[in-house]
């Protein structure tokens, strides 16, 4: 029989409300995206072939690594190691910049085509960068504050974060 | 790898450079986006199971698990019929 705890994912319940959300409205995006693709398939592979492939594969490694180093930020934090725990903190956010960096050197070398592909693109890709800007604010706001109730759900918005690139890089970049 | 973080880390690296190998593999497409979208799922399930803690409730985990697949298979289903 399962407890209470079980039943309820961990952390506060508004942050899982964001989460559906957030990978929902993701995921209905990515949805439209391939639905449109099926209008002109040929100019999606063309404006595929124009995107930064290993720039968009460095990111992912990146963002993921910074996904570890905030769990293990939430793990320090929860065993009382605040200090440790803030550097990874510290560390998460400063892959979260990287990102975005590499996100406009992506942008800048980005060619031309499809129309619809482009508008997509950036659109989906756009709207994930702003909250991985959002994301670097609040994990440094929770290096702050080192509350554990803060750095979980700093973590938490980070991982789904995490999550919505995990579905967006594969089927943007390498789906053809 | 005792650290289950760690060890998910790992299958996130091994499963990022998997898709893209299939990617860019000569692989036949609807083959290659099987990998890629079985993959994608792959790691959607290992992010919600050890960074966002989700193994502690499995019934809202496999509900995750659930919906995600629906996703990539209708994902799939919009590939193929392109």
């Amino acid at each position: 029989m399962n407890t209470a705890a079980q039943r309820r994912p961990p952390g506060d319940l508004m942050i899982w409300v964001l989460i559906v959300l957030e990978v929902a409205v993701f995921a209905a995006g990515l949805l439209v995206f391939l639905a449109v693709r099926l209008t002109d398939p040929a100019g999606f592979a063309a404006g595929q072939d124009q995107l930064h492939r290993l720039s968009a594969g460095i990111n992912t490694v990146v963002l993921v690594t910074s996904g570890l180093l905030a769990a293990l930020a939430l793990r320090r934090v929860r065993a009382g190691q605040g200090r440790e725990g803030r550097w990874f903190l510290l560390a998460a956010a400063a892959l979260g910049v990287l990102f975005v960096v590499l996100k406009g050197v992506e942008y800048a070398h980005a060619g031309t085509g499809s129309e619809a592909f482009f508008t997509f693109y950036y659109l989906l890709t756009g709207f994930h960068a702003a909250h991985v800007v959002a994301g670097v604010v609040i994990l440094g706001l929770c290096a702050v504050t080192l509350n554990k109730d803060h750095v979980q759900a700093g973590a938490q918005f980070w991982h789904m974060v995490d999550l919505v690139w995990v579905i967006l890089f594969p089927i943007i970049y390498l789906l053809r | 790898m005792r650290d289950p973080l760690i060890r998910a880390w790992l299958i996130l690296i091994a499963a990022s450079l998997g898709a893209t190998a299939a990617a860019l593999s000569p692989l036949p497409g609807r083959v290659a986006m099987v990998v890629v979208l079985a993959l994608a799922w792959v790691k959607a399930r290992v992010v919600l199971a050890a960074y966002l803690e989700l193994d502690e409730t499995p019934p809202i985990r496999r509900a995750f698990d659930l919906a995600l697949a629906l996703f990539m298979a209708l994902a799939g289903l919009l590939y193929l019929i392109a």
